[in-house]
C-alpha cells in the first residue's frame, strides 16, 4: 500500500492578468482542485470560473511537450509547418546561433512579443530585451486595444494603471465601457465582492456601454450609446456641470491641478521670466506669481489678466469656454443618448459628489466625494482614445473626486512599504511644471513627462509619438511604407515570442500573417500550438503557471492589487506540480539563452534595476543565478533576509495593513494634474514637421490642449448599406484568446447565449428579416468577412453588433477551441488610417453589414 | 577606469568596454561627455537628450552600485575600478 500525500499549495492564478491568489490541492502529486486563497487580499479567497478551471489547462492533452522544429519553409495561414521533435540541446543551439548573428549585426533586429494574459511574462521578457539591446518589444495587441489611452490618462491623473470607485464609500459610479467589479480584469475577484457590497449598500451604478452585459446587467441604469462616442457624452456632461449648474471643486482645481495656470494667446503657460515656472493669478495680492509660491492664497480660476503686456486667462476659464460647444443636444446627435438623459446624469453626478464635504478616517479629516467616473477598454478602444478617456476623466477632476474618500481611486499609486523594511516604496512626485510623475509604472514610456518627438528609430514609430506605448506598425499592412518613410535602418531578422498569439490578438489575420512571413526566424515559447505557432521556426514547450515560479505575480501594486483600505498582500507563484514532459519555465530558458549568448552580465544588470535589488541582494554581474535565486533575492530585498523564496513557498503570501495616506493620498502629496494639456502645443509643434518631412499624413486635431470628440473611421463610412457598428467585448468566461481550449470554459461558452454568438438588437434584426440563431456573414467596408450565429437581444444598441473577443480559433492543434465563436479582430484594419496619430492606438469599432 | 557598455550601448559603441583616464574630481557626467565625443553621434544621442541632459533611461553603476550623474567617479580615495552603462527604454521606472 502506498502512502498518500495531501497538500494545499499557495500560489497565483495565471488564466488572466488578474492573477488572483490561489491554493492548489495536490494529492499524490496530482492537482485535484484549485480554490482562492483567503490569506491574500488579492482575491480574498474568491476565485472565478476561469480560475477553478486551471486544472484543465494544466492537464490539457493537447499541450506541446517537446521542442519542435519546422521542416516546411513555406509559411502561411493553413500551411502545415511540418513539425519535427528535437531535443532541447538542438533547439537552443539553433536559437542561439540565429540570435547571436542578430546580436552581432544590430540587436534592434530582434522583435520580441509577449502575452498580456500571463503577467509573469513581463519581467523576464522586458529584461531580456534590455539585455539583448532591442527596443522592439510589444504585447501583441495589448495596449493598442486596451491601454494606450486609458492607462495613459490613469497614469497622468491618478499615477495608476487603472481606476475603480472607492466601492465602500462611493454612492454614484458611472462606468464608460468598463467592467471593474464585474468579473474580468485587474483584481477581478476582490472587486466583484466590493462592487456587490456597494450595490447592496445602495451605490447607484450607471453603465454607459453599447451593450448591456456584465456591468450593465447589474447596474441601476444602462445608458446605451453609439460605439466610439464616449467623449461626446462626457464632454456634454462636464459642460452641464461647469456651465449650466456652475458646479466645481474650486479648492481641488486650484491646488491639485493646473486649472489656475495662466494661458497666453499662444496656448502656452505664462512663465516666470527667471525660473520659467508657470504663473497663476494670486487673488490675494492681485498679481501673477509662480504656481508654487508659498505666499499665494488662491490661484484664480476665472477672469482675464494683463501680465507684462500679455493678456492671459486661467486654464479653467479656457476649459469652461471650450466646453460650451458640447451641448447635450449636440451630444445626442453624436452618441444617440437623449439630451435630457445627459443633463440628468450630469446633475446627478455633480450633486452626488458632495463638493466641500469631508469624512474622518483614522483620525484624519479627508475630502469626501462619493462619485466616480470609470473608463476602460470600451471607451478607449478607438482612434480617439486619448480624448475619450480625458473627457471622462474631467468628470472626476471638476468635482475633485480623485483618490479621496468615495471617489475614483487609482490602484495603489502610493506605497510606503512593509513596516519592517519600508519596501516596496514608491510615491508620485512633482515633475516639470509641478505636474505629477508616477512613483511606479508598468511599461515604457512614463505617462509624464513626455520625451521630445524625434525621427523614430523603433519598429512601432513610438519616438515620434511620445504618448504611445505600443504602435500598430509592429504588424500593420503599411509597415514597410512607414519604416521606409522614416528610414528605419534595420528590419526584424528574428522574433522571440512568449505566449502571445498575434495572429488573432492584433487585427485581421491576413495583415499580421504577411508581417510575420517577412521575419526570417521566429522562436515561440508557449504551452500550446496556436495560430501563431504555425509561423514559428522553433517552438519551445513552456511550463504553465501551475508549473512555474514567480516572486512577483501581482507586481506592481499599481497594476493588480485591490484599491481602498485593507491589507497589502505580496504573494508568490510557485509550482503546484512539477512540469510534465520536457516543458521548461520560460524564465529559466531565457537565462540559458542569455548565458549561451554571453549577455548574462547585461541580463543581471537589467534585473538589478527592474527588481530594484539593493545591497547584498544585488546580483553580481558575472554570476549565473537561477531564476529561483533571482526571485529569492527580490523577496529578501523587499521583506528581509529571513523571508526568501523558501519562506514564501511555505506561507504563500505576506500581508500588512494599508495606511490612510497610501489609499486616500491626494491631500497628502503636493502634486498637480493637467486639466489643460499645454504640453500638446509643444509636442505638436515638434512632431508635425518631422511627420511632414517624411510624408506622413498629419492631423493636428488630435493635439489640442483641450479635449474634443473626434470621429472614428467607422463613423465616416458613407455607404448606407454598412449600417451597423461592430465591436467586441471582453467575455468574463474567457481571457482574450487564451482560454478557449479549456474544456470547462468552452462548455460554459457554449451554454452562454452570448459568448460564441453575434449579439444584434432584436428590433433591428426583425426589421432586416433576420432571425434568432441564423448563420450570417458580417462584412466590413474593406471586404473583410467573418461568419457567425446571430443572437437577438434587447441588450445591445440598435446600431451595434456585439461579439465576445477573442474567439474563432482555427488551428487544428486546438481541437476544443477550433471553430467556436466569432473572430472579431478579423474585421479590423491594421494601418495608419486606423491608428491614432497621437498615441498610436488602433480603432476597434468597425462599420459592418449583415449578409445572410 | 574600465567602462563597460551593456545592452544596446555595446552595439552603438562597437565594443564591449573602454578604458577611460579620470581626472581628479571628475563626475559621472564628465565621463559621459568624454564617451559621447569618443563614440559618435548615435552613441551620444543614447546618453544625452540635450547637451548635458542625460536620457531618463540611462543607468550608471560604479563598482556595480547604481550612481547618480553628479557623483564623483571615486569610491573611497581612488577612482572606481569599473563603470557600467545601461540604457533601459523598455523597463518601467518611476520615481521612488
Amino acid at each position: 500500500m502506498t502512502s498518500v500525500t495531501d497538500r494545499w499549495i499557495p500560489s497565483a492564478c495565471g488564466l488572466c492578468y488578474g492573477t488572483c491568489s490561489i491554493r492548489g490541492h495536490v494529492v499524490d502529486g496530482v492537482l485535484v482542485k484549485i480554490e482562492g486563497n483567503p490569506e491574500s487580499a488579492i482575491g480574498g479567497g474568491r476565485l472565478c470560473g476561469k480560475g477553478v478551471s486551471g486544472i484543465m489547462t494544466l492537464y490539457d492533452p493537447n499541450r506541446v511537450d517537446t521542442p519542435l522544429r519546422r521542416t516546411n519553409p513555406m509559411k502561411g495561414i493553413g500551411i502545415d509547418p511540418g513539425w519535427e521533435e528535437i531535443t532541447w540541446e538542438e533547439a537552443l543551439d539553433e536559437v542561439v546561433e540565429r540570435l547571436r548573428k542578430v546580436h552581432e549585426e544590430d540587436p534592434r533586429k530582434l522583435f520580441m512579443q509577449r502575452t498580456t494574459t500571463n503577467s509573469s511574462a513581463e519581467g523576464p521578457l522586458n529584461c531580456f530585451a534590455g539585455a539583448f539591446g532591442t527596443p522592439n518589444i510589444w504585447a501583441a495587441g495589448g495596449g493598442l486595444h486596451c491601454g494606450n489611452g486609458a492607462h495613459l490618462i490613469n497614469g497622468l491623473f491618478h499615477a495608476s494603471w487603472s481606476l475603480v470607485p472607492d466601492f465602500p464609500n462611493c454612492n454614484y459610479a458611472i462606468y464608460f465601457g468598463a467592467s471593474k467589479g464585474h468579473g474580468a480584469g485587474h483584481v477581478a475577484n476582490t472587486n466583484i465582492a466590493l462592487a456587490a457590497d456597494a450595490r447592496v449598500r445602495g451605490m447607484k451604478m450607471v453603465v454607459v456601454d453599447p451593450m448591456c452585459n456584465f456591468a450593465s446587467a447589474k447596474a441601476t441604469e444602462w445608458v446605451p450609446l453609439r460605439p466610439g462616442t464616449d467623449a461626446a457624452l462626457a464632454l456634454a456632461m462636464v459642460n452641464v456641470i461647469v456651465n449650466e449648474l456652475g458646479v466645481w471643486d474650486a479648492d481641488y482645481l486650484a491646488t491639485k491641478t493646473n486649472a489656475s495656470y495662466l494661458i497666453g494667446p499662444d496656448g502656452r503657460y505664462l512663465r516666470h521670466p527667471e525660473t520659467q515656472k508657470p504663473l497663476v493669478w494670486d487673488v490675494g495680492r492681485d498679481e501673477a506669481v509662480p504656481y508654487d509660491d508659498p505666499c499665494c492664497a488662491t490661484g484664480a480660476l476665472g477672469g482675464e489678466y494683463l501680465v507684462r503686456g500679455v493678456r492671459a486667462r486661467p486654464a479653467f476659464s479656457l476649459l469652461r469656454d471650450h466646453l460650451r460647444q458640447f451641448t447635450p443636444e449636440w451630444a445626442e446627435g453624436v452618441s444617440s443618448v437623449p439630451a435630457e438623459t445627459i443633463s440628468r446624469l450630469a446633475r446627478e453626478f455633480a450633486v452626488e459628489a458632495k463638493i466641500g464635504s469631508t469624512m474622518e478616517i483614522e483620525g484624519k479629516t479627508l475630502p469626501y466625494r462619493p462619485a466616480a467616473a470609470i473608463y476602460f477598454r470600451g471607451a478607449q478602444g478607438h482612434k480617439n482614445s486619448v480624448y475619450n478617456c480625458l473627457a471622462i476623466e474631467l468628470l472626476n477632476q471638476v468635482v475633485g473626486a480623485c483618490d479621496v474618500v468615495g471617489g475614483a481611486l487609482g490602484f495603489n499609486p502610493v506605497s510606503y512599504g512593509h513596516p519592517e523594511t519600508g519596501k516596496p516604496r514608491y510615491v508620485p512626485t512633482a515633475g516639470p511644471d509641478g505636474l505629477m510623475v508616477t512613483g511606479q509604472w508598468v511599461a515604457a514610456p512614463l505617462p509624464y513627462p513626455f520625451a521630445d518627438p524625434k525621427v523614430p528609430d523603433t519598429m512601432s514609430l513610438s519616438g515620434l509619438f511620445p504618448l504611445g506605448m505600443h504602435g500598430t506598425a509592429m504588424a500593420s499592412s503599411d509597415q514597410e511604407d512607414l519604416w521606409s518613410r522614416f528610414n528605419l535602418p534595420y528590419r526584424p531578422e528574428a522574433m522571440l515570442n512568449y505566449g502571445a498569439n498575434s495572429l488573432m490578438s492584433v487585427g485581421n489575420s491576413e495583415t499580421v500573417a504577411e508581417t510575420l512571413k517577412r521575419i526570417p526566424f521566429i522562436v515561440s515559447i508557449d504551452i500550446a500550438l496556436t495560430e501563431f505557432s504555425a509561423f514559428a521556426d522553433i517552438v519551445l514547450p513552456d511550463a504553465c503557471y501551475l508549473e512555474s515560479l514567480d516572486s512577483r505575480p501581482n507586481a506592481f501594486f499599481i497594476f493588480n492589487h485591490p484599491a481602498g483600505l485593507g491589507d497589502w498582500s505580496w504573494p508568490v507563484k510557485q509550482p503546484v506540480v512539477e512540469p510534465a514532459g520536457q516543458r521548461r519555465p520560460a524564465p529559466e530558458v531565457l537565462l540559458e539563452i542569455a548565458d549561451r549568448l554571453g549577455i548574462r552580465e547585461d541580463y543581471n544588470a537589467v534585473w538589478n534595476v527592474y527588481l530594484k535589488l539593493e545591497g547584498p541582494q544585488r546580483l553580481r554581474l558575472d554570476t549565473p543565478y537561477t531564476y529561483e535565486e533571482i526571485c529569492d533575492r527580490e523577496l529578501k530585498c523587499n521583506f528581509g533576509p529571513e523571508r526568501g523564496i523558501d519562506w514564501f513557498k511555505e506561507h504563500g503570501v505576506i500581508s500588512w495593513p494599508k495606511r490612510v495616506e497610501e489609499v486616500y493620498w491626494r491631500p497628502f502629496l503636493d502634486v498637480r494634474v493637467p486639466v489643460y494639456w499645454e504640453f500638446m502645443v509643444s509636442l505638436e509643434e515638434k512632431a508635425r514637421p518631422i511627420a511632414r518631412e517624411h510624408g506622413l499624413d498629419w492631423d493636428d486635431a488630435y493635439y489640442s490642449p483641450l479635449p474634443r470628440w473626434l470621429p472614428c473611421p467607422s463613423h465616416e463610412v458613407a455607404d448606407p448599406s454598412f449600417d451597423l457598428y461592430g465591436f467586441y467585448y471582453r467575455d468574463t468566461i474567457h481571457t482574450n484568446g487564451f482560454t478557449h481550449e479549456n474544456p470547462w470554459l468552452d462548455e460554459a461558452g457554449r451554454l452562454d447565449p452570448f459568448s460564441y454568438a453575434i449579439a444584434i438588437n432584436a428590433t433591428t434584426a426583425r426589421r432586416k428579416g433576420l432571425r434568432e440563431g441564423q448563420q450570417v456573414w458580417l462584412e466590413s467596408v474593406h471586404g473583410r468577412r467573418v461568419r457567425g450565429r446571430l443572437h437577438l437581444t434587447e441588450a445591445v444598441h440598435p446600431e451595434g453588433l456585439g461579439i465576445g473577443g477573442c474567439a474563432g480559433h482555427w488551428a487544428e492543434t486546438l481541437p476544443v477551441a477550433r471553430g467556436k465563436g466569432v473572430f472579431f479582430n478579423e474585421l479590423l484594419e491594421v494601418d495608419w488610417e486606423h491608428t491614432s496619430p497621437v498615441n498610436l492606438n488602433i480603432d476597434t469599432c468597425v462599420k459592418l453589414r449583415v449578409v445572410p | 577606469m574600465t567602462v563597460k557598455f551593456l545592452g544596446f550601448l555595446e552595439s552603438l559603441a562597437g565594443r564591449r568596454e573602454a578604458r577611460v583616464k579620470i581626472e581628479d574630481g571628475a563626475t559621472i557626467l564628465d565621463v559621459l561627455r568624454l564617451l559621447g565625443e569618443a563614440y559618435g553621434s548615435g552613441f551620444s544621442a543614447a546618453l544625452f537628450r540635450a547637451p548635458d541632459q542625460v536620457q531618463t533611461h540611462l543607468r550608471v553603476f560604479l563598482n556595480e552600485e547604481e550612481a547618480s550623474m553628479t557623483d564623483c567617479v571615486t569610491r573611497g580615495d581612488a577612482p572606481a575600478a569599473r563603470m557600467d552603462l545601461l540604457v533601459l527604454p523598455m523597463v518601467a521606472g518611476g520615481s521612488s
